[in-house]
């Protein structure tokens, strides 16, 4: 018999319920960093609990106990319209972890075995790829033949691929990003002159247009908000092969969610490929130029930051980008 | 440039000491910040480079140490371990550079180049 006790709000993560519950609990597994076991119930069936959010002592189990429009959990006014949504549409969930339970998570410095297996990778690797980068660049300093120089130029583009990747993997490792409020047009301002020095010499060709429909705060690590914006902005330029125009619209979406559209007008995607575009590896381009990792890692820091993305594409008319970002207005979002 | 090198990695410090070597540096090792402490005692160095994941000793101790001790010595930081990175935003253990291993020769001339300047 469960011992159901409300869980304290002191972190949030909003996630998508578009896959099966078990996808949606090995995810809050990772998140907790110990095997999570949860069950949706609905008001009828749910052992006497009022509507809230609960965790069972001495098990990791999570009780989600809801009825439209009577949530009385954390968060009254934003956690209402999103069970609310939930009710109607199952798109959205909110959960809140105990503090207990996320501290001790960090404590043990291992968020994940995976991510703790990541982070070892940068240094594994890279040390060896170091001492070849030198040995090499050291030959190709004494090396006179032509061809032994080639084969050696060869090698070491190799080895700053394979750097490249284990630096791209390794975003999957990094801890819990900080999130802070802030304004979206003024962060989208500042990330699109830091872009616009990678566009001049990358993309001459490609006009990047903004459209403030309206403005509102956002709660992302601002890192990561330019390093999705980035990835993002790199695959709409090249679905151009010449000129072109991206535009960007920034908008309100909801009381909970604010929302960036990017759109281009370049080559499309098909429906077989739509689907496959986040997965690991994947990749539409020549294997020099692409490692399939990008949208891939956009997704996932997106989704640690409270954020989502739909993708919408139409082969030879152009691709649509919805970005959902956590709206930061409110002083509760000050969370690190 | 006279150079102090510091890696516990026996390759990385041999690869690194050779391409250092060939670019007409004056270099020495310590495979470890003990001796690379010793060494600054006894002679004067225009740079260390030094790794920053090291056991017993790290680098980020040997650059609290060296600030403390030789405030004047330009220090270059190296690591493969990319996290390591953001642990040097504290004043006391700052580099002048880092690097992330791999890295081009040239990355590490330019830098070079721009610490004899100023």
């Amino acid at each position: 018999m469960n011992n159901w006790v409300p869980i304290s709000k002191s972190q949030r993560e909003y996630v998508s319920l578009e896959k099966k519950i078990e996808d949606f609990t090995h995810f809050i597994s990772d998140f907790v960093g110990t095997p999570v076991v949860f069950s949706l119930h609905d008001h009828e069936s749910s052992p006497k609990l009022p509507p809230g959010l609960y965790h069972s002592e001495g098990s990791n189990e999570l009780c989600l106990s809801f009825e439209e429009g009577k949530f009385t959990g954390p968060n009254n006014k934003k956690a209402k319209e999103i069970f609310n949504m939930l009710a109607s549409t199952r798109n959205f969930l909110t959960l809140s972890f105990s503090e207990k339970l996320f501290k001790e998570s960090e404590t043990r410095q291992s968020f994940t075995f995976l991510g703790m297996m990541v982070r070892g990778l940068g240094h594994e690797i890279n040390n060896p790829l170091g001492i070849l980068a030198s040995y090499i660049q050291y030959l190709q300093l004494i090396e006179e033949n032509t061809e032994k120089t080639e084969i050696l130029q060869n090698m070491l583009s190799s080895v700053f691929r394979a750097s490249d990747i284990v630096k791209q993997i390794s975003a999957f490792g990094r801890s819990s990003p900080k999130k802070h409020s802030m304004q979206l047009v003024n962060e989208l301002r500042n990330s699109l002159t830091l872009f616009e020095q990678i566009r001049k010499y990358r993309f001459p060709d490609i006009e990047i247009e903004i459209d403030i429909i309206e403005d509102c705060g956002i709660f992302v690590n601002r890192v990561e908000f330019q390093e999705i914006l980035f990835s993002i902005l790199f695959n709409s330029c090249e679905a151009y092969e010449g000129e072109g125009k991206i535009l960007i619209k920034a908008e309100k979406y909801s009381d909970v969610f604010c929302k960036l559209i990017i759109s281009d007008q370049g080559s499309g995607i098909s429906p077989n490929i739509l689907p496959l575009l986040t997965m690991p590896f994947f990749t539409t381009k020549d294997k020099n130029d692409g490692r399939g990792l990008g949208l891939t890692i956009c997704e996932y820091l997106l989704k640690r930051n409270g954020g989502e993305m739909v993708i919408t594409s139409t082969e030879k008319k152009g691709t649509e980008i919805q970005v959902f970002f956590l709206r930061g207005d409110s002083n509760e979002n000050s969370i690190g | 440039m006279k150079i102090l090198l510091v890696e516990d990695d026996e390759l990385m410090r041999d690869s690194l000491e050779r391409l250092l070597l060939i670019n007409k540096h004056s270099v020495e090792c310590a495979a470890d910040g003990q001796i690379a402490l010793q060494i600054l005692e006894k002679a004067k160095f225009e740079l260390m480079i030094t790794d920053l994941l090291m056991p017993e000793f790290s680098g980020h101790q040997l650059i609290k140490l060296c600030r403390e001790k030789f405030p004047d010595l330009p220090i270059i930081a190296m690591t493969g371990y990319l996290e390591e990175i953001g642990k040097l935003d504290k004043d006391d253990n700052k580099p002048d550079y880092f690097l992330q291993k791999p890295f081009k020769l040239d990355e590490l001339e330019k830098i070079i180049k721009s610490l004899k300047k100023s």
